[in-house]
């Protein structure tokens, strides 16, 4: 007889003053954070910050010293077994069998993780069809492209159907297509609602897969939120806004509307437009000055607010230390 | 679609869903390898051709000497593959996984770390007895030439199995150790043909020392026995050495011998026969590693360790003062297993064996773990053991050369030499057994007051885990 699973907890994992020391490394200080379910996580830090430590204690392959982190309801310290019933784990290097075909490698799966008869086939071909790996099902694995085993291990975490899902550097050593075919794979899992926690080097494709941004900096967490306010420096109290300014027929007008309006200053002169700075903190402020800058007889086209890549946000992240 | 509502509700349709998935896997694997593959028709072939030439001389004057031969070629064959290149395939049996990436893929499934050490050995003995199937109508066939112990064959056959049952176990465990020693084995195995003949002659001896009064049957269980229990052992130190630190296993290693020896002792005690008493010895040296290794580890500080222990209650927390990992736990191992061994031999045996010997093994044993507390940041603490006992040896050779009216104050100086002057050199000693009990009894007393004193301390610790493993287990484990 099936049982009805009981209905997972709104925060899907909580992490709580999580610590891990090896013999002379504290990897993790303290780190604590919470993931919503549904929430697609982008886990950004240098080499040796502590995310795959991280990563190895949320999936119960390593045990903290001290702290909890609890998913689903289940502490992994204490029940480690139902947590991997929750949690699928696709680490940096995926591992591959030699004489082993892609058919036989998730069949392998779909076995240990308790499918038995019809319905292990019936999830095996999901998955291969899922993943788009039924046209290579015959294939032997050592033949396959960094993107086809890249998406064979993504194949395999979804053998069981977990919950959450733990992806370590994902995308490192995939050519563009494949990086692209990953990205439509981390969307449709969003859209069936997984709860995905990704790291990368390549900050800004997280920022466009990933709605959170956490951010490692020597086992401690510097930054916990949304990537769009990274971005635009709103998680800073705002001192001024940087705005790229597009013109019909010249920039003498822009530059001379700049010289004669307060607060106003010219950055950087650009072929069509400038990049323009207000020193004001208030979108107030922001929109009178565009209403002016029309009035003023300035033929605007393009008025948009200077993002900072995430890259610049994480090294200032970085200088200013935790938050 | 929810995957957890169909696992439970599907019944197997084919045998591969009744077996462990990693035997499946190993054995897809291993009958597709060339190693298979060409000792399979290689040892065919041999048999072919062996019977061919035992067909020719039939009839013939010389036929009992090519017959005589001819059956030494034929074990010769089978010992090859039974004792040496089938159990040689567990070399690479971990290091694979290691070397592919796979073991933290499979350690998260359902399957526990044993379970994956246990398939793969599975999976070469399948192999193995596939192959030893396929020779077996060649061996009856030899009958109908007549002078062939048809019964006698299969019995030294079966032992030749239980033989490669425990070295496959013995490759596995190595396949977790560096590649350099690996290579190490590999070519001392495959250079010397000492282990399958001492494989292969201790089987025919075996069956050829079955006293009168000593059933076969008694011999093949008391075989299968030492067999079972060293291939276990081989497994859950594979295990050990495999699972994840929150799946962690090393108690068991400790708790193997502890089972063995007095079953073995037992056997004999019942029994009287001296391959009881073999076996009880042959376990010596699986004490020794579970000792040594329980030694040289740290005190575990992680809770999921004691967590199996906690749940068993006050059976289970007398349990962890033992088989906790860390050497202050077994530091009281040591001293149950050596004071354990002596009362069973002062009872095996005829003649008492006096309490100083125990009391300088132990002090000899431990003597090593005070040295370490004061290399704390040693990386290999098992190699530092190894070489402080080593030391310790070199001493004992040094005081033998040393002027007699020396020589004994130096080797029962330190508790090792003294232990070894007390069962090899007793006899020579200038001031006999009372000054072994009270120069050696008293360096060795000393130590043990000393590792007492740590012990004690460092043992604060299991009451520790205790606080904090009946704290997480009386949290309600809720969706919140």
């Amino acid at each position: 007889m099936s049982s009805v699973p009981p209905p997972l907890p709104r925060a899907l994992v909580k992490v709580r003053d999580l610590h891990r020391q090896f013999e002379n490394v504290h990897a993790v200080k303290g780190i604590s954070f919470e993931i919503q379910k549904g929430q697609v996580v982008g886990f950004i830090g240098a080499n040796g910050a502590g995310k795959t430590t991280t990563m190895r204690m949320m999936a119960t392959l390593d045990v903290p010293n001290s702290g909890s982190i609890e998913i689903g309801g289940a502490d992994v310290m204490q029940r480690p077994q139902d947590v991997r019933q929750l949690v699928g784990w696709m680490p940096d290097h995926y591992g591959t069998y030699a004489s082993m075909t892609v058919f036989e490698y998730l069949d392998f799966f779909a076995r240990a993780y308790g499918l038995k008869g019809k319905a292990r086939k019936e999830r095996v071909k999901e998955v291969m069809d899922f993943a788009d790996l039924t046209a290579l099902s015959d294939r032997m694995m050592n033949k396959l492209s960094k993107g086809m085993g890249q998406r064979l291990c993504f194949g395999r975490m979804l053998i069981p159907d977990p919950e959450f899902l733990i992806l370590d550097e994902p995308a490192a050593g995939l050519d563009p297509k494949a990086r692209l075919e990953f990205k439509n794979l981390v969307r449709l899992l969003s859209q069936r609602g997984k709860t995905l926690f990704i790291s990368s080097h390549i900050l800004s494709e997280l920022g466009e897969m990933c709605d959170t941004m956490l951010f490692i900096d020597s086992g401690k967490i510097v930054y916990h939120g949304a990537a769009e306010t990274l971005r635009r420096g709103e998680h800073q109290v705002a001192e001024r806004f940087v705005v790229e300014v597009r013109v019909l027929g010249g920039t003498a007008e822009l530059n001379e509307w700049a010289q004669v309006n307060a607060g106003w200053s010219v950055l950087e002169q650009k072929r069509d437009g400038a990049l323009m700075a207000l020193e004001s903190g208030e979108p107030e402020a922001l929109a009178e000055g565009l209403k002016r800058m029309i009035q003023g007889g300035v033929r605007v086209v393009e008025f948009r607010r200077e993002e900072r890549r995430l890259e610049d946000a994480f090294v200032e992240m970085l200088k200013g230390g935790p938050s | 679609m929810s995957s957890a509502a169909v696992m439970s509700d599907v019944k197997p349709d084919d045998f591969g869903d009744r077996v462990s998935p990693i035997l499946v896997k190993e054995l897809r694997q291993g009958l597709k390898t060339k190693l298979f593959v060409s000792t399979f028709i290689v040892i065919q072939a041999a048999m072919v051709l062996l019977l061919g030439m035992r067909l020719l001389a039939y009839n013939s004057e010389g036929m009992d000497v090519a017959g005589g031969m001819l059956e030494g070629l034929l074990w010769m064959a089978l010992g090859l593959m039974i004792l040496i290149v089938m159990p040689l395939r567990g070399l690479n049996a971990i290091s694979e996984e290691v070397k592919a990436n796979t073991l933290d893929l499979v350690a998260l499934t359902k399957m526990t770390s044993f379970r994956i050490v246990a398939g793969k050995w599975l999976a070469l003995m399948a192999q193995t007895v596939l192959l030893t199937v396929a020779v077996l109508p060649y061996a009856v066939l030899r009958y109908f030439f007549g002078q062939v112990d048809i019964v006698g064959d299969l019995q030294t056959l079966a032992l030749m199995l239980m033989a490669s049952s425990a070295t496959t176990a013995l490759c596995v465990a190595l396949s977790t150790a560096a590649p350099a020693f690996r290579l190490m084995v590999l070519l001392g195995m495959l250079l010397s043909s000492t282990t399958m003949m001492g494989g292969l002659m201790a089987s025919r001896t075996i069956m050829a020392s079955v006293s009168p009064g000593m059933s076969i049957t008694v011999t093949l269980l008391l075989a299968l026995f030492g067999c079972v229990c060293y291939t276990l052992f081989f497994l859950l130190e594979t295990t050990a050495r495999i699972a994840p630190q929150a799946e962690v296993h090393p108690w068991a290693r400790r708790l193997l011998p502890l089972v063995a020896f007095p079953v073995a002792g037992l056997a004999f005690a019942l029994s009287g026969e001296e391959l009881a008493m073999m076996l009880f010895f042959s376990f010596v040296p699986m004490i020794t590693w579970a000792v040594v290794v329980g030694l040289t580890e740290l005190p575990s500080t992680l809770v999921i360790t004691y967590l199996p222990l906690e749940k068993r209650g006050l059976l289970g927390r007398l349990a962890g003062v033992v088989l906790h990992p860390g050497w202050p736990s077994a530091v009281v191992y040591a001293t149950l297993v050596i004071f354990g061994g002596w009362l069973a031999l002062n009872l095996m045996a005829s003649k008492y064996l006096h309490v100083i010997h125990p009391t300088l093994l132990l002090a000899a044993v431990t003597m090593p773990v005070l040295i370490l507390l004061g290399f704390s940041r040693a990386k290999n603490r098992l190699g530092f053991y190894v070489l402080v006992q080593f030391l310790c040896f070199l001493w004992f050779v040094v005081a033998q050369m040393a002027e007699r009216h020396v020589k004994d104050d130096m080797e029962l100086l330190v508790p090792t030499s003294a232990f070894l002057a007390s069962v090899a050199d007793m006899g020579n000693l200038r001031g006999g057994f009372d000054l072994v009990v009270a120069l050696g009894g008293g360096v060795a007393g000393l130590v043990l007051f000393i590792v007492a004193v740590v012990t004690l301390k460092e043992l604060r610790l299991v009451l520790q885990m205790h606080q904090r493993a009946a704290a997480l287990l009386s949290k309600p484990a809720t969706h919140d």
